[in-house]
């Protein structure tokens, strides 16, 4: 599904480059559960961006699912995530002035979902996530591991191919985080590609393959 | 002192906003000075009377012809001075200044503007000459020696300012003259006049008769006794004197109107509209600077919060908001009285004849504390809301990461929304009030005038003294213009009593009795406009006679009395008849010296010509001069040769008549675009307030929508990222910005039409709820907003998540 060759990132800084990705390449295939790992700074986040093609400024090859990722344009790059990929920020990023509920029909309204269709996709993961009382508060009223728990049904609502976290569970407390790796596991047994990024190693056995990161280099 | 060097420290760290905010306030501030001054000039600015409050103009009133406005004549005038008891007293004028004083004894003799008012005049006006003195009881009697009170600007130009003026003799009509007095240079009244003269009793019999209403009447009322109380009294005198001379009902009674009123006409509201208007203007000015401060209070909330928790009070915060407020307000308000002072110049020179002492108009002591006053204003109401909104941050909200909330405090976005809504909503008012003001000049320009207005004329009135009847008049007249017509390029030629346009709605009011009618629907008819003009006018005067035929000259003295009525009065009196052969009996036209009824015939219908007014035809009624008392005045030439020459030549043929007869050439078209001044200046002011407004607005939306999208960068950041396309993300910003549009768009059209309906007068051919004045305004600014809202949404556009979205 994921094809990185000798992918690198880097930022201007005082006209010199500082790199933040060197020469990443990396295969995960569809229906993998990836985790990403590494200490703070590593560029676990630069990459999970650059995957879920938020980020364009990368150089070197990304082929998604065959598509040459790196030649497209803005435009056709975000045409393609929006057709696969659901995202999960690694500080919440709810929309503040948005109800539960139209956080998460909001990805689908983006995607031309008829409103009846979102109504019950809505109910279906609001129920899913055991937050249907939350339904019609504001995200300020809502604690950060619920929070949290509402970015993560946001990112799945479309349904999509891939789901990327960032440190999903990262504010959640134990139990919690639980439930979404277990949700996660469920999700890929069902056939969902899922890269995550964690620090842990608990949550890490929940998927089957662990890809470094230190320094910006892939490590072993 | 302290927060003054602060305020003005931080102003200059942002010097670009410092400076649009100045410039913004200073042209708001400096139209509205100008507006100002022209107001207290012109308006607020107290006349040269003596307590000005106390005087008022009295009117005859019909109430059955549905006229309020009629004038009053000279013996009905000295009845009610007689007999009344609530006035001080009462003076008279007549509705008209004359130019038939002719000054001679200079190298060549000139027209001179006049009025022939009571011995009383200025006593009731209570207005002293600046040199000499005004006029003596007795020079008003019959017999008194002839005396003058010159006007300032005529010992200034027609005398060459002599010092000596006073007590020297001038010829005025064939009469040695005494200068008693020289007026000071702010008395202008009746508007226009250049010297006044006692007027005599003996009057010829037709200015004599109590049918012959053509004087203004000035009262000055006693201390204490309100208007209304003299107005009734007067009532009373006018239904008594009417039932003892006069067979006829006519409903009559009294009006009166505040001599302020008299002079200011249509301008107070005009100005005050305009005002108005431009204090609008300011406010969405105010709007966007105190946008600009709350942004930038937004901006140094972290600072602010800081300030706070280190134990600064919450008045002292404050106070350095406005003291930087201030700062831009007085510098606003100080290059706005720069360009006050040349707005001032620009309002003085397109101000139209009809409104009084507008070359007075000038950055006085009384403006200077306006805007000062003005610009204090502005500091508070720019910068209050900002500096009590920068001076309540949540301390602790604030001093934690502040961008862990994605979008800005609701309550600081509906701040935001509500200052939008408010200057859209002014500029809707602006926009709308100049549409309607646009419009009303557009119908004025469009009106058919019934006449050619490249028409020239001429005076040629003709001094009693030295023609003495009627039948030497008329002798002049007819040779005249005999001669005119055998000019080279002279297409037709004619003599008038009364140019179209030039007296500001002043004629001759007759009225006319129809044949077979009964009394009682006699005293209903309305008046009629009476114009008495020689053959060959209509030709001059490029107006057509539909039906039947113009005067001849076979309509003379000694043949049957003939009419020719205009469209209007066709309609109003025959109704669905052809009017040709009908007969009528006018007042004014072969009168019969014993008040009979002399039968005169309908011999034409001509179309309507505006003599009056532009916006309103007449019930117009012609007499041929030879069978009119009122002797022709004016000479009117149809010629397609440009005016010098054709001037020259006319000249020529009046000096060969009579060398001392000076004439002043003119084309119509001065009293058509003087009769449109009002409308025109109004239209032309109203319309830059409206192009400043929809600036402003325009500005100011651009402003708020990019702050807006600025703030939200990361929250675009995260909807990109969960697929919304450009047209979600351009939707988002401009819906955003559009919601307090419309909702500005909403109050705006109630304030548009409350407007309108205030301004009610100055329209015309527009109703106050104009739907296309007011769509257009709707569709203006929903332009401007779109275009202000275009480079905020593109900017959102180009939002990246991955680096709105940095963790
Ligand atoms: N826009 C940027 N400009 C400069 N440096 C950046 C930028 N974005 C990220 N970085 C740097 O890139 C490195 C990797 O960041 P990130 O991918 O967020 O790390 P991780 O998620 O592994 O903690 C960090 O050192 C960070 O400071
Ligand atoms: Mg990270």
């Amino acid at each position: 599904m994921i094809e990185l060759r000798n992918v690198e990132r880097w930022h201007e800084q005082g006209g010199q480059r500082a790199y933040v990705l060197r020469r990443i390449t990396l295969t995960i295939k569809e229906g993998e559960f990836v985790s990403i790992m590494g200490p703070s700074g590593a560029g676990k986040s630069t990459l999970l961006h650059v995957l879920g093609m938020h980020d364009g400024e990368f150089s070197g090859e990304f082929d998604f699912l065959g598509e040459p990722i790196h030649k497209l344009s803005r435009k056709a790059r975000l045409e393609v995530q929006k057709k696969n990929i659901g995202f999960v920020f690694q500080s919440y990023h709810l929309l503040d002035d948005l109800t539960v509920y139209e956080n998460l029909e909001i990805p689908l309204s983006y995607r031309d979902v008829k409103k009846s269709e979102r109504q019950g996709i809505v109910a279906d993961v609001l129920d899913r996530f055991h937050i249907v009382g939350k339904k019609d508060l504001y995200p300020n009223q809502l604690s950060g591991g619920q929070q949290q728990l509402v970015a993560v049904a946001r990112a799945l609502v479309a349904k999509p191919k891939l789901i990327l976290a960032d440190e999903p569970t990262g504010n959640l407390h134990s139990d919690q985080g639980r439930e979404i790796m277990e949700l996660f596991r469920t999700l890929n047994e069902a056939g969902t590609t899922i890269v995550q990024v964690t620090h842990s190693e608990t949550n890490a056995t929940y998927g089957n393959r662990i890809v470094k990161l230190r320094d910006g280099w892939l490590a072993d | 002192m302290q927060e003054l060097r602060h305020a003005v420290r931080r102003l200059a760290r942002t010097p670009l906003s410092s400076l649009s905010a100045i410039l913004t306030l200073a042209l708001g501030i400096g139209a509205t000075t100008a507006l100002f001054s022209a107001l207290d000039t012109v308006v607020l600015r107290p006349f040269p009377f003596r307590d000005p409050d106390r005087l008022v103009m009295l009117f005859e009133t019909h109430a059955k012809r549905g006229s309020d406005r009629f004038e009053v004549s000279w013996p009905n005038y000295e009845d009610w001075r007689r007999q009344q008891r609530s006035y001080d007293d009462l003076a008279a004028m007549p509705n008209a200044v004359s130019d038939g004083f002719i000054l001679e004894g200079r190298d060549t003799p000139r027209r001179l503007k006049g009025s022939l008012v009571s011995g009383n005049f200025f006593d009731v006006l209570g207005s002293r000459a600046a040199l000499g003195r005004t006029f003596q009881p007795e020079e008003g009697r019959s017999g008194g020696a002839p005396v003058v009170v010159l006007s300032h600007a005529a010992w200034q130009q027609a005398l060459g300012g002599d010092p000596g003026i006073v007590g020297r003799s001038l010829a005025i009509n064939g009469t040695a003259t005494t200068v008693v007095g020289v007026m000071a240079s702010d008395f202008d009244f009746p508007r226009g006049a250049e010297l006044w003269l006692p007027a005599v009793t003996t009057l010829p019999d037709v200015v004599a008769s109590r049918q012959t209403g053509f004087l203004h009447v000035i009262g000055r009322l006693k201390a204490g006794v309100a208007p209304e109380t003299g107005r009734a009294e007067i009532d009373g005198l006018v239904r008594q004197l009417a039932r003892q001379y006069r067979t006829d009902d006519k409903g009559r009674g009294a009006a009166t109107l505040a001599v302020t009123d008299y002079l200011l006409g249509s301008t107070r509201l005009a100005l005050f509209a305009l005002f108005g208007v431009v204090g609008l203007v300011l406010l969405i000015a105010c709007g966007n600077v105190a946008h600009l401060l709350l942004a930038q209070g937004l901006a140094r909330r972290r600072e602010t919060a800081v300030r706070l928790a280190i134990g600064a009070s919450r008045g002292r915060v404050v106070r350095q908001q406005l003291t930087e407020s201030l700062v831009l307000a007085l510098a606003g308000g100080g290059l706005g009285l720069l360009l006050a002072a040349w707005g001032v110049r620009v309002l003085a020179a397109l101000a139209p004849e009809e409104i009084p002492r507008a070359s007075e108009i000038a950055v006085n002591p009384a403006v200077l504390a306006f805007s000062l006053g003005l610009s204090l204003v502005t500091a508070l109401v720019c910068g209050l809301v900002p500096a009590l909104q920068a001076s309540r941050p949540d301390v602790v909200d604030a001093l934690r990461d502040s961008s862990r909330g994605l979008t800005a405090s609701r309550a600081s976005r509906r701040l935001e929304g509500g200052l939008v809504a408010l200057q859209a909503a002014l500029a809707v008012v602006v926009l709308a009030g100049s549409g309607l003001f646009a419009r009303s000049l557009l119908a004025l320009e469009h009106v058919p005038l019934g006449f050619d207005p490249q028409t020239r004329s001429f005076n040629v009135g003709l001094p009693d003294w030295k023609y003495p009847s009627l039948e030497a008049k008329r002798a002049f007249h007819h040779a005249l213009v005999e001669r005119v017509r055998a000019l080279p390029g002279v297409e037709a030629a004619a003599a008038t009593f009364l140019r179209p346009l030039e007296l500001g709605g002043i004629g001759v009011n007759s009225w006319i009795a129809l044949e077979g009618e009964g009394s009682e629907a006699q005293d209903r008819n309305p008046s009629v406009n009476y114009q008495s003009v020689t053959p060959g006018y209509f030709e001059a005067m490029g107006a057509h006679i539909l039906r039947g035929r113009g005067f001849e000259e076979a309509d003379g003295a000694s043949a049957p009395g003939v009419v020719v009525v205009g469209e209007a009065t066709a309609r109003r009196f025959w109704p669905g008849q052809d009017p040709i052969g009908k007969r009528v009996a006018v007042y004014g036209a072969k009168a019969d010296p014993k008040g009979g009824y002399v039968w005169q015939t309908v011999v034409g219908v001509a179309q309507d010509v505006r003599h009056r007014q532009v916006h309103e035809a007449a019930l117009d009624l012609y007499v041929p001069s030879e069978q009119s008392p009122f002797p022709a005045e004016y000479l009117v030439v149809k010629s397609p040769i440009e005016t010098a020459g054709l001037a020259a030549s006319v000249r020529r043929e009046i000096a060969a008549l009579d060398k001392d007869q000076p004439s002043d050439a003119v084309a119509l078209l001065r009293f058509v675009d003087r009769a449109r001044g009002g409308a025109r200046f109004r239209a032309v002011l109203i319309l830059a307030f409206a192009g400043l407004a929809a600036a402003l607005a325009g500005f100011g939306l651009y402003g708020v929508l990019a702050h807006a999208v600025s703030r939200r960068v990361p929250e675009i950041g995260v909807r990109v990222a969960l697929g919304a396309r450009s047209r979600d993300i351009a939707t988002l910003v401009l819906v955003e910005g559009l919601r307090p549009v419309a909702l500005g768009l909403l109050l705006g059209l109630g304030g548009a039409v409350a407007f309108g309906r205030a301004a009610r007068s100055l329209l015309f051919g527009v109703s106050a709820t104009d739907a296309t004045a007011l769509a257009l305004s709707v569709v203006t600014l929903l332009f401007l907003a779109v275009l202000g809202g275009l480079g905020p949404a593109r900017r959102a556009l180009r939002v990246d998540p991955v680096t709105a979205l940095r963790e």
